[in-house]
Parts: structure tokens; C-alpha cells; sequence
């Protein structure tokens, strides 16, 4: 009793605290710095909300963070150029770009603008994701970029994307592979044919692989047909295009890959992976022979220093065209870009002269705007700080490629959905043993329905194959 | 006493308006979304424009669809593996008497791992050059198995990663019902003669029958929504080996086609439905016919 009166008095003279770890004053002291900060939070959002420049959402694929530095200086040298815009730049993995660009496009909040490989491009636009730039640019594209890789931009007329960079393809060969198989530089087949004679008695022996390619997931058996100048494809009425797969010759071409990979030749990763496994096979020894971008060379060097040792670049395989194939890069402007005039400035900017060849100083890329190359050094690569004999050698081939490669993407609209259709059967060939030519028709009657399905896009979105530098109208595969 | 207070009307629908707010917005309105959606031409960067039945016509036109669910029956055959195994896990752990506590545990285990990381280590087992699988059948002198590119095997190894990944939690779905058999009803068999198959035969299979009926709608409904296990270990081997979900998810994700996507799901969503009331039917009859004969 004493002590709860005691108590009850003691209230009386003090306060009652709001915690016993907390008294009343204290309990003020943090009420008056939550005071304070409440005020002082609207200044600062002032002061961000004072930034009222156009903001730019810009998504590259796979530059960070080995390209940091570039980036960010022809942003920086942009917005000092666009004082009113503000550019956010996205860094996006390789293979999730799809799925981010769908699921963002979704949500409503696609990027601006967006860097894309050519396979994926038509997809998009077909999709409706883009813009079409011709009336939104300041100035003609014509001159600008080199006409192969301008082509593939253009679908059904429409200039809905601007060429980045391209990356031709070499081969990259790991030496002392090759000399355990009989095998040297000079000896190893240029071209995809030979390359796949050599490849039974290389297999046998050495137990590795001589090379490899995707054959069913991302397969590149239609670029190889292009390449090979067995058109898969060809023009109809009305400016319509129709499959022409289930000729002798395609099937004879194609059944040399299928026999090999039957016969083990070839690694099962060809049927089921894409071009990852190119790379992780090379890195492990177990293929002599890939065809890849040079820039390659760098990762080798950074993640397998005994293969680099015995690496060598040297022009990419060819077919009977001899005509190195040349994935193009493209910046395009999505249909959802707030500011679609900044956002097109912003990838006519990446796409000049000036910021193409000062990315390709960086990388063993090469330029696809017809200024960039009259710079001396593309004339003359020269190595940069941390770069060797053969990185520079990488940069020699991408360079010396460029006068005769050939964009065999071909800029159609259905072109992902065309080339699904093809990997979906030509798995089960090479996977569940179904007949080659069988399924060669049966991939025509389905590219047909495809093709009827879409609005006609014209003999001009086929490849050409004329050089990437020179491509015309003439010589249409 | 007190009496009794009389309620407003509308007080039951008080309580219940939280959940069936949660449900309308997260279930029904999705529903009908879904629904409406499957009558459009939706992609991610087009809004929907409606183009009445032409999604449907499209999905029950094309093989593949018609190839995955051909899969995903064939799926099903994990239902009964799944049955068997997770029952005879039961009956062995309460056989059991210390060591079943740790051996429930131990067979749980593969329910709490991630479907991914499983996947991802039963790739390893069956990896075609250098798994554990391909390397036993070498050594027999056997020929090796596309375990992850060739249908069926395809199907066959997924199934294996559903298998050990779900029977642990049919298992306590058995032991639960195990624990509901009376003792008696077992020992007054045993002492009539009946052997421990005939006890199992003749008593606790008939008393697990609700069980077994649960476990069957559950697992047999999971398999045909089935989807990390395909998209993990044979995603490289083409749609041919994939199943309807796996289907849905290109459709939507890969290609862009909602409207397409909606469409093929709303068509799963029927075949699952039809699955499940044939199957409740059947059970029920049978439950019925158990019943009558008792």
C-alpha cells in the first residue's frame, strides 16, 4: 500500500512518462527533429523538382560495366549539347532484355529509347513497340550510315530504328587445339561447309569438337542460308514473300549439320543452347573453332588465361557467298517515349560519327556511320592502354571484315516468329530423329501461314548480298 | 439474463467485406480481366482491341498447343509415382518409432527446397556427357539417354524432380490420415487372421481412401499447371517437350501475345476444371457405392 501511495504522489510532482525509456521531454525533443525534418523535406524536393529538364530513360544491353566510362561521357557530352534534357541510363543483361522491355512496356514504363540486336528488332515492331523515326530526326539518314546496315531498319518502308554499331563475326580459334586434331590456322576451313567435312576426323581425334554453332535454340542455319545463297525465302505476288525451305539444296546443306550432330560431331549444346555455349566451350577447351564477335578475346583473356594463350582471331567463316555475316546493333524509340524528339535526338547522337568511333576505340567493334570511317584509325587500329598483340589483332580482322561483310538478317516483320518455327522443328530432326525433309515441309507450310497472316513487306527486306558498305538495291538473294 | 442483442443486418456482410474485397480485386476482377483479355488482340505495347473468338480459334489451331497438352497428360502419370511413394513413405515412417521423427524430416526436406535450386541439381544427375544417370549406363554398357533433349525422357526427368520434390508433403497428407485409423479395426484384423498385407488391404487402404482421393485431385491439378521444372531443366529442348504453362509463359513473355497467352490459359483452366469435377464425381460415387456396401 505504502509504496503504491508513494507511487500515485510521485505522479502527481513528475510527469508520467509515455514509456518507461522515455520521458515527456524526451519524447518533445524527438517530435521537434521530426518537425524539422518534415520542414526541411519539401526544400530538398524543391530543389530536386527544380531539375526540370526532360528526363530520357536510355537502355543499352550488356555495356556495363566494361563500358561505363563511354557511356557516361556521351551522355554527359549530350546533355551538355540538350540542355534541357536529362538522360537515366538502364544497363540491360543480354538475354533478359526481352522480358524486361515486355514487362516494362506493360506496366506503361518502357524505356525511351532502347538498344536491340537485329534478331530482336523486327519482333518488336511487330509488336507495335516502336516509333517511326523519319519525321522526328535532324537530319538524313541516308548519307549517315552505312546503306546494308540502314536497310535493316527500315521495315516495310518505315525507318523505325537507327544503326548502332556491328560486330562482324571472326573465328576464334584456340591453336593448340587445333594442332592436336592435325589442324592449323592456314589448314582450318574458312567456310561452313568445310569446316563441316573436317569436323568427323577432328572429333575422332581428339575427342573435342572442331566447332560448333546453334542449330536449333537461336538457331543460325537461316543466316547460314542466306549466306550460303540458298534463300529461304522468296518474293511472290504482290509484293508478297514465300517460303522456298524444301528445295535439294537447302535440304542437302542442312543435312550435313544434321549427320554431324547425329554422328556426335557436333556438341548437343548446338541443339539445345544458343550462343552462350559457344563461348563457355571455347573457355573450357572443348571446341577448336567459334564464330563470334572478336571482342571476345577479352573475356577469354580475362576468365581462361591457358586458352588465351593459344587464341588466335582470324576472319569469320563464310559461305558460298563469301560474305562474313554482320549482326548490326540499332537504337530504336519506343511508341510509349514521353519525349519521343529527345529521345530520337538522343539516338541520333549514340549513332553520329563521333560516338561510334570513340566506342570503338574501346571495344573490337566497328562503325556503322559512314563518317566514322574515314577516321585513320580504323585505317590503322592501334592498341589502347591495357590492350595486347592479340586484342589489337581483333581489332584488325573486325576492321578488315567490314569491306565485305553482309548484314543476312533479314528485315521482316515475322522474321522471330519465321525463325521459331524453324527451331521448333528442326529440333525435333536433330533431337528426336524426325525425317529432315518431312519437316522441311512441314516448316514451309507453317512459314506460309505465317507469311499470308502478315501484310506484304516487298523483296527490299530481304538480305542483300552486297556488302554491308555497299549494299543496293542490286543483287537481292 | 441478458438477452440476447439483436444484430443489424448487415453486420455478416461487415466481417466479410475485407476478404471478399481481397478476392475481388486479386481474384475475380483478374478472372474477368483474363476473360476479356483472351477476346482481344492485346500485346505489351498495344492496348487490347477486341477481336472476338479469333484468339481461341488460333490456340486450338496450332499444333503446339495441341503437342503440350498432349504433354501434359502425359504429366499426369506422375500423379499415381507420387501416390505410391508418398504412401509407402507414410506407412514406413509410422512403422517407425524414434527413428520416424527424423526420417519424416529427413523426406520433408525436399518440399522446402526451392524448385529452382532442385531442378538445378537433378540437371546435374542428368546431364547428358557427364551426369551421374549417363555415366551408370555407360558402364553397364548400356547406351546413354537424352535425359534433357529427346522427348520423352524429356518429360520423364521433370517428372522425377516433381516426384522427389512433392512426395514428402503427400506424405503428411498420409500420416495425417494414418493417425485417423482406428487401432482397433487393425488389430481386430490381425487377430482374425489377416496377414499385414491384409490389414493393409482390407483396413487402412479403405480408410485412407479420402486421402488418397485429396492427394490425387491435388498432385494430379499441380501437374498440370506444372511449369519451373520443364522451364529449368529442358527449356533448350523446344516446345515439343514443354507442357501448357511453359506454353503460356512463351506466349506471353517470349512472343508478346497476351491476348493469345489468355486465351491458352483460359482453355487449361477448363481442361483442369472438367479434370477435377470427373474426378470428384467418380470419387464420390465410389465413396457412395463403399458407403451402400458398408
Amino acid at each position: 500500500m505504502h509504496g503504491a501511495a508513494y507511487a500515485r504522489r510521485d505522479v502527481v510532482k513528475t510527469p508520467t512518462p509515455l514509456h518507461p525509456r522515455l520521458s515527456r521531454r524526451a519524447a518533445a525533443r524527438w517530435c521537434a527533429a521530426a518537425l524539422c525534418v518534415a520542414a526541411v523535406v519539401p526544400f530538398v524536393a524543391c530543389d530536386r523538382a527544380r531539375d526540370d529538364r526532360a528526363e530520357v530513360e536510355f537502355w543499352t544491353l550488356s555495356l556495363s560495366p566494361m563500358f561505363d566510362s563511354f557511356v557516361r561521357g556521351r551522355i554527359e557530352a549530350f546533355e551538355a549539347e540538350n540542355p534541357g534534357v536529362r538522360v537515366r541510363w538502364i544497363d540491360v543483361p543480354y538475354d533478359a532484355l526481352e522480358r524486361k522491355l515486355i514487362a516494362a512496356a506493360a506496366a506503361g514504363r518502357a524505356p525511351d529509347v532502347v538498344n536491340m540486336p537485329d534478331l530482336n528488332f523486327a519482333r518488336f515492331v511487330s509488336l507495335g513497340a516502336f516509333r517511326a523515326l523519319d519525321d522526328c530526326l535532324p537530319g538524313g539518314s541516308d548519307e549517315r550510315y552505312l546503306p546494308g546496315a540502314l536497310a535493316l531498319c527500315r521495315v516495310r518502308g518505315g525507318l523505325m530504328a537507327l544503326p548502332w554499331y556491328v560486330n562482324p563475326q571472326a573465328r576464334i580459334v584456340n591453336t593448340a587445339l587445333l594442332k592436336k586434331g592435325g589442324l592449323d590456322v592456314d589448314s582450318v576451313a574458312r567456310d561452313w561447309r568445310g569446316l563441316a567435312k573436317q569436323a568427323k576426323d577432328f572429333h575422332a581425334a581428339t575427342g573435342a569438337y572442331l566447332f560448333s554453332q546453334p542449330l536449333g535454340e537461336e538457331s543460325q542455319l537461316p543466316i547460314m542460308l542466306f549466306a550460303e545463297g540458298l534463300s529461304p525465302l522468296r518474293p511472290g505476288a504482290e509484293g508478297a514473300l514465300e517460303p522456298s525451305l524444301a528445295t535439294p539444296e537447302i535440304s542437302a546443306y542442312l543435312a550435313d549439320f544434321v549427320r554431324l550432330y547425329r554422328e556426335g560431331a557436333l556438341p548437343r549444346d548446338a541443339a539445345t543452347r544458343g550462343h552462350a555455349h559457344l563461348t563457355e566451350m571455347f573457355q573450357d577447351g572443348k571446341v577448336a573453332v567459334i564464330s563470334t564477335g572478336p571482342n571476345f578475346v577479352k573475356r577469354i583473356r580475362d576468365v581462361s588465361p591457358t586458352v588465351y594463350a593459344s587464341t588466335q582471331v582470324l576472319p569469320g567463316a563464310v559461305g558460298a557467298l563469301n560474305r562474313v555475316h554482320l549482326p548490326v546493333m540499332v537504337l530504336a524509340v519506343t511508341g510509349q517515349s514521353r519525349r519521343p524528339t529527345e529521345a530520337a535526338a538522343l539516338a541520333w547522337f549514340m549513332t553520329g560519327p563521333e560516338s561510334q568511333t570513340e566506342f570503338c576505340k574501346h571495344a573490337a567493334i566497328m562503325p556503322s556511320s559512314t563518317g566514322s570511317l574515314s577516321d585513320p584509325f580504323f585505317a590503322t587500329p592501334t592498341a589502347r592502354a591495357g590492350e595486347d598483340e592479340k586484342l589489337l589483332q581483333a581489332r584488325a580482322v573486325a576492321a578488315g571484315t567490314l569491306a565485305d561483310a553482309a548484314a543476312f538478317t533479314a528485315s521482316v516483320e515475322t522474321w522471330p516468329d519465321l525463325r521459331r518455327a524453324f527451331e521448333d522443328e528442326f529440333k525435333r530432326v536433330l533431337l528426336d530423329g524426325a525425317d529432315l525433309d518431312e519437316s522441311l515441309r512441314r516448316i514451309e507450310t507453317h512459314w506460309g501461314s505465317i507469311l499470308r497472316a502478315a501484310p506484304p513487306v516487298g523483296i527490299d527486306a530481304l538480305p542483300t548480298r552486297e556488302p554491308v558498305r555497299a549494299a543496293g538495291e542490286a543483287g537481292r538473294s | 439474463m441478458t438477452p440476447l442483442r439483436r444484430h443489424h443486418p448487415l453486420t455478416p456482410y461487415l466481417f466479410l467485406a475485407p476478404a471478399m474485397g481481397v478476392l475481388g480485386v486479386f481474384f475475380l476482377i483478374a478472372t474477368l480481366q483474363v476473360v476479356y483479355f483472351s477476346l482481344t488482340r492485346y500485346t505489351a505495347f498495344q492496348g487490347p482491341v477486341f477481336i472476338g473468338l479469333e484468339n481461341y480459334r488460333r490456340a486450338l489451331a496450332s499444333e503446339r498447343f495441341w503437342l503440350c497438352l498432349a504433354n501434359s497428360g502425359l504429366y499426369l502419370l506422375v500423379t499415381p509415382a507420387i501416390i505410391a511413394a508418398s504412401l509407402c513413405a507414410a506407412l514406413v515412417v509410422e512403422s517407425l518409432a524414434r527413428a520416424g521423427k527424423w526420417l519424416r524430416i529427413l523426406l520433408f526436406l525436399p518440399v522446402v527446397t526451392p524448385t529452382v535450386v532442385a531442378a538445378l541439381a537433378w540437371r546435374l544427375v542428368f546431364n547428358e556427357d557427364s551426369g551421374v544417370l549417363n555415366t551408370a549406363l555407360r558402364a553397364l554398357g548400356l547406351p546413354a539417354v537424352a535425359w534433357l533433349s529427346a522427348h520423352p525422357w524429356t518429360l520423364v526427368s521433370a517428372m522425377t524432380v516433381t516426384l522427389w520434390k512433392g512426395f514428402g508433403f503427400f506424405m503428411m497428407v498420409f500420416l495425417a490420415g494414418l493417425a485417423s485409423v482406428p487401432r482397433e479395426l487393425r488389430e481386430a484384423a490381425a487377430i482374425d487372421g489377416a496377414g499385414r498385407w491384409g490389414v493393409f488391404r482390407s483396413v487402412t487402404l479403405p480408410a485412407l481412401a479420402p486421402s488418397i482421393v485429396l492427394v490425387f485431385v491435388v498432385s494430379s491439378i499441380a501437374a498440370l499447371k506444372v511449369f519451373d521444372e520443364l522451364f529449368v531443366m529442358v527449356k533448350g529442348a523446344g516446345i515439343t517437350n514443354q507442357t501448357v504453362v511453359p506454353l503460356l509463359y512463351r506466349i506471353a513473355f517470349e512472343e508478346g501475345d497476351y491476348g493469345l497467352s489468355c486465351a491458352v490459359g483460359l482453355l487449361l483452366f477448363v481442361v483442369i476444371l472438367i479434370f477435377s469435377l470427373v474426378n470428384l464425381r467418380l470419387s464420390r460415387a465410389r465413396a457412395e457405392e463403399g458407403g451402400g456396401a458398408a
